[in-house]
């Protein structure tokens, strides 16, 4: 194999397990440790992708689904294809094993999952090196999880539901329920794989996971100091991801396969409670539920398993893959990159370099399985090891027409376009500001009529956490919304209502008095501005007051709007307001007008703008509902409708309403139609 | 060019129109009622609240002109031959046909075949079917009912009848009105009714009221033509030879400026 390829073989995230900047600045130790774990890499899915064969011709008697989605997950984790013949044959046989053990529908989660990602992984273009003039977002549109519609995602959801189904925070062999903590651990791997591929599962599953753990705990000694670095995932040529050591003191503690807080903690338990533990918290964090009584308990919990697994670390590595296997988990789960000053992964790594047989395995296939996912960091999704993809376009290229083409953004430091929400995502799980420069530039690209999109993606990075990037939402919302406040919300409300307005753009009809609330319920000129021009447009009366309480706006340019916008509506007929009049004098004087005249004015507003449509519009239907619009303004409406017929032409719906409102018949002509109102000539359908 | 065929009914004069190269779709022929003479309001004017539902129709789909004027030494055109010059662009196309009067209401009374046949290059003779049908058709339409005396008719006769009577491209009915009652008003509304239905959706029906005294009104239907409109402007009624001319050949107006001055092209799409 050549070098580039195995480059190539690399995860990503090595580098920053090592603490190590670009590619660039990689020292030749380094390289080296990294061409040796590639290669045994390569070695091991050379000696597994035969045996995976062999299952898939010869299933296993005990857990053939468990074992063949095992030994996939961990080939596809290691880089073969997936358009391999002896993938795609095992995804076959998958598909003809009834679901039954908690263990292997676990195992084909990740087995999906992995294939997805694989998937993912191959279409998407590097950055790094970008393929000339030959990238586009068209070819490069998979998302980075399986669409509703892709059988992979159906499959996926049905093995979550298998595995919800039942009751409790742990499962046995069978079911959910009972049982003990290593089916939980894989159980609760598999809900992990449904949260990252957004297949809903229900917060109380989780829940009753987190209440389990927390009684089957025991402390098993006094307080120690726990020494953890924290790294959030890296973004290949814009973070190297950040680092956070964290000193605690905490009693150590664990859990043990029974659940039962009586008996002595093991390594692999202690490590399956932790990373059990570790997504119930980001899932019910997701969901909102994550009250601070549950998050006192558990987040202590994580700490004494942590401080327990730092001080037991050895007990990991040996012969033990399956703890080899839990201890990635918990490390790629929780972000971790050491406990205390041991490098897990590096650690890790070397010592399954050290015991790797000739023949590329570790032993069975089960362990040569678990050391490979181990060595590839399994757990970790392709958006924490290589960051959002940049979607490369030629100009004027295909980026309409991509599925999520809405999502991207043109960043010019990326030279590309990226998922906006991907990005901000990123951003919000790392907190990393080496990521807001491109952040800033997303904002500036997203267009003026999305900008409640730039709301939705900001808000959720402003946090308790007074950190850099909270910092930077506060002060973009502000600068979007032309409000001053510290209060999130008062943006959170101002991004509801931009969602709204968008919403009522979007239809193109409106209702003027949610118009009107809009307009009332905002502080902020940016909603003010696309409220105003909305009701000006759609000439929404209902909104008139809201529009007078507009022009002693504090933003001069709203005032400006609203003036416009009134004086648009009723022309001469309007209140003698002066230009350099005081806003509270031009208030005052409108609402004196409105309070007089209002009434009268909305009628005939009304109908002119019924009597327009019915003259204007092709759409019958549409004429026929305005002309039943327009019977109801009753006899107010009739001078309006005479006006109308006395320019010469006009549609014959206009008499329909005339007989309508008058009950009288007086045939097409608005001569007979003037001798009929006024002389009574023509009496009402009764008499005729 | 030659004349096609002139069918008369009891009470309605059905003039063959011209064969000749026009814009027509195939199946987009003019039928052209003129009413003359004792129309009720209704007639000239429509309503959907007074008994003419066909014309209000019509009026719902077409274009209504509502003051089609003449001067005072005009009159109510009577004839055959002042309507055929009043309507029809191709004078020289059809040729004058001096009905006998007869019957107690003096109406036009039918021709023999042999007249249709010598006169106006009428079709070979007709079937057996088909003479049972017009037969038929001249016995419910002959009734002295629709002339504004005697009784109602005593049988009805299917669009069918109607359509096979309308198969020139241009056809011109005239409608003497003897009377302005209600019941009158209601059977020439059926009558126009079944001239409607037998022309086809995809017809052109003009329809040209001509009451005793006061403006007449045109109103109009047509796959090219606006619909549900209204227009008050003043024409002539010669408008009726423009608007035909127009519709036999969208560049007439090119031909004969009179089209343009009585506005005609406003009327269509």
């Amino acid at each position: 194999m050549s070098s580039s390829s195995n480059r190539r073989l690399l995860p990503a995230s090595l580098l920053l397990a090592l603490g190590l900047g670009a590619v660039t600045t990689r020292l030749p130790a380094q390289q080296d440790i990294e061409q040796r774990i590639n290669a045994a890499i390569h070695r091991g899915r050379a000696a597994l992708l035969p045996r995976l064969a062999e299952l898939v011709e010869m299933p296993p008697g005990e857990y053939p689904m468990g074992k063949i989605a095992l030994l996939l997950a961990a080939c596809l984790k290691s880089h073969v294809p997936t358009s391999n013949d002896v993938v795609r044959r095992a995804l076959a046989k998958l598909e003809t094993i009834e679901p039954s053990q908690t263990y292997s529908v676990a195992c084909y989660l990740f087995a999906l999952d992995a294939y997805w990602q694989a998937f993912y992984r191959e279409r998407r273009g590097s950055p790094a090196q970008p393929r000339e003039g030959a990238t586009s977002v068209k070819e490069k549109a998979v998302p980075r999880i399986p669409p509703a519609d892709d059988p992979i995602r159906r499959k996926m959801a049905a093995l979550v539901e298998w595995l919800v189904r039942g009751q409790g925070g742990s499962w046995n062999y069978t079911q959910r329920g009972g049982g003990d903590l290593s089916n939980t651990q894989f159980a609760v791997l598999g809900l992990e794989i449904a949260l990252q591929n957004e297949i809903p599962v229900p917060s109380e599953v989780f829940r009753a996971v987190a209440d389990r753990l927390l009684k089957a705990y025991s402390v098993t000694g006094e307080p120690v100091i726990l020494g953890i670095v924290y790294k959030t995932p890296a973004w290949e040529g814009v973070t190297t991801g950040r680092t956070r050591p964290v000193q605690l003191k905490v009693e150590p503690g664990g859990w043990s396969y029974h659940f039962n807080p009586g008996e002595k903690p093991s390594a692999n338990m202690t490590a399956a409670g932790v990373s059990s533990l570790l997504v119930a918290r980001r899932a019910l964090l997701s969901s909102g539920e994550y009250d601070a009584e549950l998050a006192r308990k558990v987040d202590r919990q994580i700490d004494s398993g942590l401080a327990w697994m730092s001080s037991a670390f050895q007990q990991y590595l040996g012969n033990n893959f399956y703890g080899m296997y839990s201890l990635e988990k918990v490390g790629d789960i929780g972000s971790i990159q050491a406990f205390g000053r041991i490098d897990w992964y590096l650690e890790g790594a070397r010592h399954l370099l050290r015991i790797q047989q000739k023949n590329g395995t570790w032993g069975t296939e089960i362990d040569t399985a678990l050391a490979l996912l181990f060595l590839t960091r399994a757990t970790r999704s392709h958006i924490q090891t290589l960051g959002p993809p940049v979607l490369l376009t030629r100009a004027g290229g295909d980026a309409g027409r991509s599925d999520d083409a809405d999502d991207l953004v043109f960043v010019a430091r990326l030279n590309g376009f990226v998922s906006a929400s991907t990005l901000f995502g990123f951003l919000s799980e790392t907190r990393d500001p080496a990521i807001l420069p491109f952040a800033e530039e997303a904002e500036e690209a997203i267009p003026p009529h999305r900008v409640h999109e730039v709301f939705q993606h900001l808000l959720p990075l402003w946090t308790g956490e007074e950190d850099e990037v909270t910092k930077h939402a506060r002060k973009a919302l502000a600068k979007l919304s032309g409000v001053k406040s510290g209060d999130r919300d008062v943006f959170e409300r101002l991004g509801a209502g931009l969602r709204r307005m968008r919403e009522l753009e979007r239809k193109g009809v409106g209702s003027g008095s949610e118009a009107a609330e809009l307009l009332d319920a905002s502080d902020s000129p940016l909603l003010a501005r696309r409220a105003l021009d909305f009701v000006d447009r759609l000439g929404l009366l209902e909104a008139f007051p809201a529009v007078i309480s507009k022009l002693t706006s504090a933003d001069a340019d709203v005032r400006r709007r609203s003036r416009e916008v009134l004086s648009r509506w009723v022309g001469e007929g309007g209140p003698r307001v002066a230009p350099e009049d005081p806003p509270a004098t031009a208030q005052s004087a409108w609402r004196d007008w409105w309070a007089r005249e209002g009434a009268a004015y909305v009628a005939t507003r009304r109908a002119m703008k019924l009597i327009e449509e019915i003259d204007r519009s092709p759409d019958a239907f549409a004429q026929d509902v305005a002309a039943k619009g327009l019977s109801k303004l009753g006899h107010d409406a009739v001078p309006h409708i005479l006006e109308a017929m006395s320019r010469g032409e006009y549609s014959i719906h206009l008499v329909r309403v005339l007989e309508s409102i008058t009950g009288k018949a007086a045939g097409v002509r608005l001569e007979d139609w003037r001798k009929a109102i006024g002389s009574g000539k023509y009496t009402s359908h009764a008499h005729e | 060019m030659r004349p096609l065929r002139t069918i008369p009914l009891a009470t309605c004069i059905l003039l063959g129109g011209v064969e000749a190269p026009s814009a027509l779709d195939a199946r987009e022929r003019v039928v052209i009622v003129v009413r003359v003479g004792k129309l009720a309001e209704a007639e000239v004017s429509p309503s959907p609240l007074l008994k003419v539902p066909a014309l209000w129709r019509l009026a719902l789909e077409g274009i209504s002109l509502t003051q089609l004027v003449r001067k005072p030494e005009q009159g109510s055109p009577q004839s055959l031959e002042e309507l055929k010059k009043i309507c029809l662009p191709l004078e020289a196309a059809v040729e004058a046909v001096d009905w006998r009067p007869s019957g107690p209401t003096g109406a036009d009374t039918p021709p023999e075949r042999k007249d249709l046949v010598d006169r106006f290059g009428a079709p070979p003779e007709l079937t057996p079917d088909e003479r049972s049908r017009v037969d038929a058709l001249r016995s419910a339409l002959g009734a002295p009912g629709l002339s504004g005396a005697g009784p109602a008719p005593t049988s009805t006769v299917t669009s069918e009848d109607l359509r096979w009577l309308s198969r020139s491209p241009v056809t011109l009915v005239r409608v003497p009105a003897a009377g302005g009652d209600g019941a009158l008003a209601a059977e020439r509304d059926e009558l126009l009714e079944k001239i409607i239905v037998a022309a086809g959706p995809a017809s052109n029906v003009i329809v040209v009221n001509l009451p005793e005294r006061g403006a007449g009104t045109l109103i109009v239907r047509g796959p090219r033509l606006k619909k549900a409109r209204v227009s008050e402007k003043p024409r002539t009624i010669q408008a009726v030879r423009g608007l035909v001319a127009l519709l036999l050949d969208p560049t007439a107006g090119e031909k004969d400026p009179t089209i343009q001055e009585e506005s005609i092209h406003e009327l269509f799409k």
